[in-house]
């Protein structure tokens, strides 16, 4: 499934949902929380997440009390912002595409 | 021995990322522990160490693909902080360039007030206070309005992730040059002992003029102190 474009809305709201959560668990959360519809290459995931850090979306730091240091991410506050602004694109998107191709029904997939 | 699939993925990812420095060395630590719990989690679930290897290296992706990615990463970060960094200067020396020209205007304006014997109007070399401000007025306001439309549009591009944050040591920067501004400033003007002297007819710009100038990049120089602080508490209260 083509995600580009669509990356950083999934991420945020992963890590929103998530509320401080290190990579692998972000990308757990994203491929279950899809019901396995985007399970991703993993080694994608995290040139992402160090971009939205560096747009100042997310945040970082080490945590050290398990047995290997792990990066942690969390939402800041202009990450919550940007993912409020990107719901809003996306469901006007979703909206217009309905109205364009009809809702989803068993015979529209089939 | 022989190394595991993991090992030889993050030494080939490590060839790759050579030079990136700390951003690379950080991506390392990151892709390991991501590797070694995927293992884990695999072999949790059933499967052979060898099989959760192989399948956790194969599921993260190419190791070209991802050092590309991580790389590119790099190179667009510096660049975009540089736009960044480059925008909001802009959007302040507009600022600074503004509250220059209306304070010229407000010294032009009180000069009138007080008579042709005040400041720089001296009868031998009398001010026309209507003419200057005719021209200084509009500038500043121009210089204002273009200030604000670049410092807010960046707010905005901000929030909405399309802009790339400044570089993080510009306020102290900022703060530098501002604290380095008010001497210039004073200096410029004239010897600050001798401002009195400028107030009763000597040559140069009346005091109100001197003094509110550097009060401004004093101002300026604590605001960005302030902001240069307000950042790093941002950052270890993170």
């Amino acid at each position: 499934m083509e995600l580009r474009g669509h990356l950083d809305l999934m991420l945020l709201n992963s890590v929103r949902q998530l509320g401080s959560a290190h990579g692998y668990a972000i990308i757990v959360a994203l491929r279950d929380g899809s019901d396995g519809v985007f399970d991703l290459p993993e080694g994608t995931v995290y040139p992402a997440l160090h971009r939205l850090e560096r747009a100042g979306l997310v945040d970082s730091d080490w945590d050290t009390s398990g047995p290997r240091r792990r990066r942690v991410y969390r939402l800041t506050p202009d990450g919550s912002a940007a993912l409020a602004a990107k719901r809003r694109e996306w469901q006007a998107f979703a909206h217009g595409m309905r109205a364009l191709i009809g809702p989803m029904t068993a015979e529209g997939l089939a | 021995m022989t190394d595991s699939d993991v090992d030889r993925y993050l030494d080939r990812l490590f060839d790759r990322l050579a030079g990136t420095g700390g951003a690379g060395r950080r991506a390392l630590i990151e892709v390991e522990d991501h590797l070694r719990t995927a293992v884990s989690d695999r072999v949790e679930g059933g499967m052979s160490r060898e099989d959760a290897e192989h399948a956790a290296v194969a599921s993260f992706g190419d190791v070209r693909m991802v050092a590309r990615r991580l790389r590119a990463g790099y190179r667009r970060a510096q660049f975009a902080v540089a736009a960044s960094s480059a925008w909001l200067v802009g959007g302040l020396a507009c600022a600074v360039a503004a509250a220059s020209v209306l304070l010229t205007v407000a010294d032009r304006w009180w000069e009138a007030m007080q008579g042709p014997a005040w400041g720089d109007c001296l009868e031998s070399s009398p001010c026309d206070p209507a003419g200057e401000t005719a021209f200084l007025l509009p500038v500043g306001i121009a210089l204002a309005v273009v200030s604000a439309v670049l410092l807010l549009s960046r707010r905005v591009l901000q929030r909405r992730a399309l802009l790339a944050p400044s570089a993080r040591r510009l306020p102290a920067l900022l703060a530098v040059l501002c604290a380095l501004l008010t001497p210039a400033l004073l200096t410029g003007f004239g010897n600050p002992l001798g401002v009195n002297h400028a107030v009763v007819g000597g040559s140069g710009p009346g005091l109100f003029l001197t003094v509110v100038a550097s009060a401004v990049t004093t101002t300026a120089t604590v605001a960005a102190l302030g902001w240069a602080l307000l950042r790093r508490r941002r950052r270890v209260q993170a």
